[in-house]
C-alpha cells in the first residue's frame, strides 16, 4: 500500500489545472450566449445611457480576458459574484441549494445501485430466465422514458390518487420547523437536531423524487453490471472455478470483483451528470436545488450563478472521480504499482 | 488394459436463438484414451475439437452420447464430483484463464480447495508444482498481468497438474506462444507426461506439434472424426482424403522438399447449420462418387486400431513420392521442434 500516498499526490496535482481549464471553457461558452445582463436587469423601459452606465459598472465593457482575470481575482477571495436575480452572493445561494441537490442525487443513485447491481448480477447468472427477460425489458423502458414523466406519474399515483405522498412542493412540510443548517442535508441535520418530525417529513418528501431518479438511473447501471458480469462468468477462469467444484457464491464473488471497475465508472459518471441532469426532476418536485438555480441563470443571462454552479459541480465531480481512482487502486493490483 | 476415457456417440448441438435450427458442433463421435497415453485431436478451426474438450470437462453439457471415465458415465449423479480433480484442462489463452485479481499461486491453489486439503498441504503442493513447471517461487506471488505469456502458460499447466489428474486436456496450449516458448512448453509437457504417467488429450491445429507429442491421433472435420489411429500411421500413410489434404497444406520450412501431390480440397467448409446428408467432405473431395452423398460413411478398419470414415479410401493412391514427403515432413518438424528445447 506504500504506493497509495504517491498515487494520491499525483492525482491531486492534476486538480488545479483541471479546474482552471473547466472554468476557462465555461466562462468563454457562457459569454458566447447573446444578451446583455444590463438590459435584462434594467427592464424594457431603461434609457440607453443608464444601460451603458450599468454595463460599465459591471465591467462588461472590458475585453473578455480582463473580465476572466477579474473573475479569477474575486474567486481567490471567495467571491463568486452576485446573482442579479436573487440579489445575493452566489456563494451563499449555492451553499443553500447545492446540498439539496446532492442529497437528492445521492439517495437517488443509492436506490439506482440497489436496483441495478443485483438485477444485473441475477440476469447475468441465469441467462434466458424470467429475471433476465424482465431486466432486459427494464433496461429498454428506462432508456426510453424521460425522468420527469416518471416523476409526474408517481405524483399522480401516490399523491393525487392514493394520497400517500406529500405534495411535491419542496423538501419539507411548510408547517414543520426546519432544523438548523449544519451539513445542508435535511435528513442528517434533523437527526443531529433530534427533530424527528423534520426527519420524517424530509424523508417523505424525498421518497418520490429519489424513486424517480433511482428507477431511471438503475437502467444503465443494470446494463453495465449485466454485460461485465456475463463476460466474467463466461471467461475461462470462472469456468475453471465451476469445474473445480468451487461454491457458486465464491465464483460469483470473484467474477464481481473483476466486473466492479466498469460498474464503478458508470456510477461515478452518473453521479457527476445528475447534479445538472436531475434538474427536470427538481422542477417537477419544486426542489429548489442547484440545478434549478443554474438553469434560471442560463435563461436570464445571469452568468455568475451558472459559473458558480459549474465550479461547484466540477469540484464535486473531480472529488468523486478521485474516490473512484482510489477504489480502483485498491481493487486492481495492476494500477500504479 | 482398461480404457481411461471412452467417448461413445457424442453429439453437441448449439441452438440458434430465434430459429429452430441448430449448430451441429459435434456429430456422433467416438474415441477413447488409454491410461498414460497422449491422443492428439486435430482439425481446422471450427471443426469442433475445442468443444470436445469442453464436453469432457463438463464445461458444456452434452446433447447426446456418453462419456465414460473409468467405466463410469460422467453424466451420472455424483460421478463428476467423485472424479473432481481427475480431469483437468489447460486453456488456450492463459491470460484469460487466470483470475487477474488473484496472485497466481492463489489460482494454482484453487482446485485443491474442494478436495479437502488444509492450507499447509495446499501450500506444499503449490510449491511443488511451481518448481515442477520450472518457475521460481518468487513469480508465484505476482499477478497474471506481471507475467509473460510463456510463464502464464506454465502457471496454467501448474494449476492443471496440482490435483494430479489422470487425464489432462490441453486445448491448443501453445498456439498463442512464440516459437521458442512453444518448444519449451512442449518439452515440459512431454516430460510431465513421462513423470506423472497421466493421459492427455492434446487439441491442436498444429500438425507438427501433434506429431511430436501424441501416440494416437484423431482427425476432426465438421464435428466428426474422419480418421483415427496411431500417429505414425496416420501421419505416415493417411487413408482419408481430408487427412491427406490437411497434411499437404502444411507449409514445409524447407524449399528443397518436393511439393506433395496434394488432394486439392475445393471450396469452402459447409455450414455446420445445414449439413449434407452424406459425407460432409463430398462437396470438396476429388474422389467423391454418388454413393458418398447418400449416407454417412461408417468406420472402416484399415490397420490395427486405425479407422477411416471413407468408402473411397482404397482409391486414395499411395505413391512413393508422397510417403517420401511425409517422411521428410516428420524429420523437419522434429528438427524444428528440437530447436530451443533444452534437453535435461
Amino acid at each position: 500500500m506504500s504506493g497509495l500516498p504517491k498515487f494520491l499526490l499525483r492525482r491531486l496535482a492534476y486538480l488545479i489545472p483541471q479546474l482552471f481549464g473547466i472554468l476557462l471553457l465555461s466562462f468563454c461558452l457562457i459569454k458566447t450566449i447573446p444578451g446583455n445582463p444590463a438590459v435584462l436587469m434594467l427592464g424594457p423601459m431603461a434609457q440607453p445611457d443608464s444601460i451603458a452606465a450599468l454595463t460599465k459598472r459591471l465591467g462588461l465593457d472590458q475585453p473578455l480576458p480582463v473580465q476572466f482575470l477579474i473573475y479569477l481575482k474575486d474567486l481567490a477571495h471567495g467571491d463568486l459574484g452576485t446573482s442579479w436575480q436573487t440579489t445575493r452572493p452566489v456563494l451563499s445561494d449555492l451553499i443553500d441549494r447545492f446540498p439539496a441537490t446532492i442529497e437528492l442525487v445521492t439517495f437517488g443513485l443509492l436506490v439506482a445501485i440497489l436496483i441495478g447491481v443485483p438485477l444485473g448480477i441475477l440476469s447475468a447468472m441465469r441467462q434466458k430466465s424470467v429475471t433476465a427477460r424482465i431486466a432486459e425489458l427494464y433496461g429498454l423502458v428506462t432508456g426510453a422514458l424521460p425522468d420527469f414523466w416518471i416523476g409526474l406519474l408517481l405524483i399522480f399515483v401516490f399523491y393525487t390518487i392514493l394520497g400517500w405522498a406529500p405534495a411535491p412542493l419542496g423538501r419539507i412540510d411548510i408547517a414543520v420547523i426546519a432544523p438548523p443548517t449544519v451539513t445542508g442535508f435535511l435528513t442528517i441535520d434533523s437527526l443531529l437536531d433530534g427533530n424527528l418530525d423534520a426527519f420524517f417529513s424530509a424523508i417523505s418528501h424525498l421518497v418520490l423524487p429519489v424513486l424517480t431518479l433511482g428507477l431511471i438511473n438503475a437502467g444503465p447501471i443494470m446494463k453495465m453490471t449485466h454485460s461485465t458480469m456475463e463476460r466474467m462468468l463466461q471467461s475461462d477462469f470462472s469456468r475453471f472455478e465451476v469445474m473445480s467444484g468451487l461454491p457458486r457464491r465464491l465464483v460469483m464473488r470473484h467474477a464481481l470483483h473483476n466486473a466492479l471497475p466498469p460498474i464503478l465508472t458508470i456510477i461515478s459518471v452518473l453521479y457527476g451528470f445528475l447534479l445538472g441532469g436531475a434538474v427536470l426532476v427538481e422542477i417537477v418536485f419544486s426542489w429548489g436545488g442547484a440545478g434549478q438555480y443554474a438553469v434560471q441563470g442560463v435563461l436570464n443571462a445571469d452568468i455568475y450563478p451558472v459559473l458558480g454552479f459549474v465550479l461547484f459541480a466540477a469540484v464535486f465531480s473531480l472529488f468523486v472521480y478521485l474516490l473512484v481512482d482510489i477504489a480502483y487502486f485498491l481493487l486492481d493490483p495492476r494500477i500504479g504499482r | 488394459m482398461k480404457k481411461l476415457v471412452e467417448v461413445v456417440g457424442l453429439k453437441k448441438h448449439f441452438p440458434i436463438s430465434g430459429s429452430k435450427k441448430v449448430v451441429q458442433a459435434i456429430n456422433n463421435i467416438s474415441f477413447h484414451v488409454m491410461p498414460g497415453e497422449t491422443v492428439g485431436l486435430v482439425g481446422e478451426s471450427g471443426s469442433g475439437k475445442t468443444t470436445v474438450g469442453r464436453c469432457l470437462l463438463g464445461l458444456t453439457d452434452v446433447t447426446d452420447g456418453s462419456i465414460l471415465f473409468e467405466d463410469q458415465d460422467l453424466a451420472g449423479p455424483k460421478v463428476r464430483k467423485k472424479h473432481l480433480g481427475d480431469l483437468q484442462i489447460v486453456f488456450q489463452e492463459s491470460m484469460e484463464a487466470l483470475n487477474p485479481r488473484l496472485p497466481v499461486f492463489r489460482s494454482v491453489e484453487e482446485p485443491l480447495t474442494t478436495l479437502g486439503f488444509d492450507a499447509a498441504a495446499r501450500a506444499e503442493r503449490v510449491r511443488e508444482v511451481i518448481d515442477r513447471v520450472g518457475l521460481s517461487q518468487r513469480l508465484a506471488k505476482l499477478y497474471p498481468a506481471e507475467l509473460t505469456g510463456g510463464q502464464l502458460q506454465r502457471i496454467g499447466i501448474a494449476r492443471a497438474i496440482v490435483t494430479r489428474p489422470k487425464l489432462l486436456v490441453l486445448d491448443e496450449p501453445t498456439s498463442m506462444l512464440d516459437p521458442t516458448s512453444r518448444a519449451d512448453i512442449i518439452e515440459l509437457l512431454i516430460s510431465l507426461q513421462a513423470d506423472l504417467g497421466m493421459a492427455s488429450l492434446f487439441i491442436s491445429h498444429d500438425l507438427s506439434t501433434l506429431r511430436h507429442v501424441s501416440q494416437r491421433v484423431a482427425v476432426m472435420y465438421l464435428g466428426m472424426i474422419v480418421e483415427q489411429g496411431p500417429a505414425r500411421e496416420v501421419f505416415g500413410r493417411p487413408r482419408h482424403p481430408y487427412t491427406v489434404g490437411l497434411l499437404s497444406s502444411v507449409l514445409l520450412p524447407n524449399p528443397d522438399l518436393p511439393r506433395p501431390v496434394p488432394v486439392a480440397l475445393k471450396g469452402e467448409i459447409p455450414s455446420p447449420i445445414d449439413l449434407p446428408t452424406g459425407c460432409f467432405l463430398a462437396s470438396r473431395c476429388p474422389l467423391a462418387i454418388e454413393q458418398c452423398r447418400a449416407a454417412m460413411p461408417p468406420a472402416h478398419p484399415v490397420g490395427e486400431d486405425h479407422f477411416v470414415h471413407c468408402i473411397r479410401h482404397e482409391a486414395l493412391g499411395h505413391s512413393d513420392e508422397m510417403s517420401r514427403v511425409f517422411d521428410a515432413f516428420e524429420r523437419e518438424t522434429e528438427r524444428i521442434l528440437s530447436i530451443g528445447a533444452r534437453t535435461n
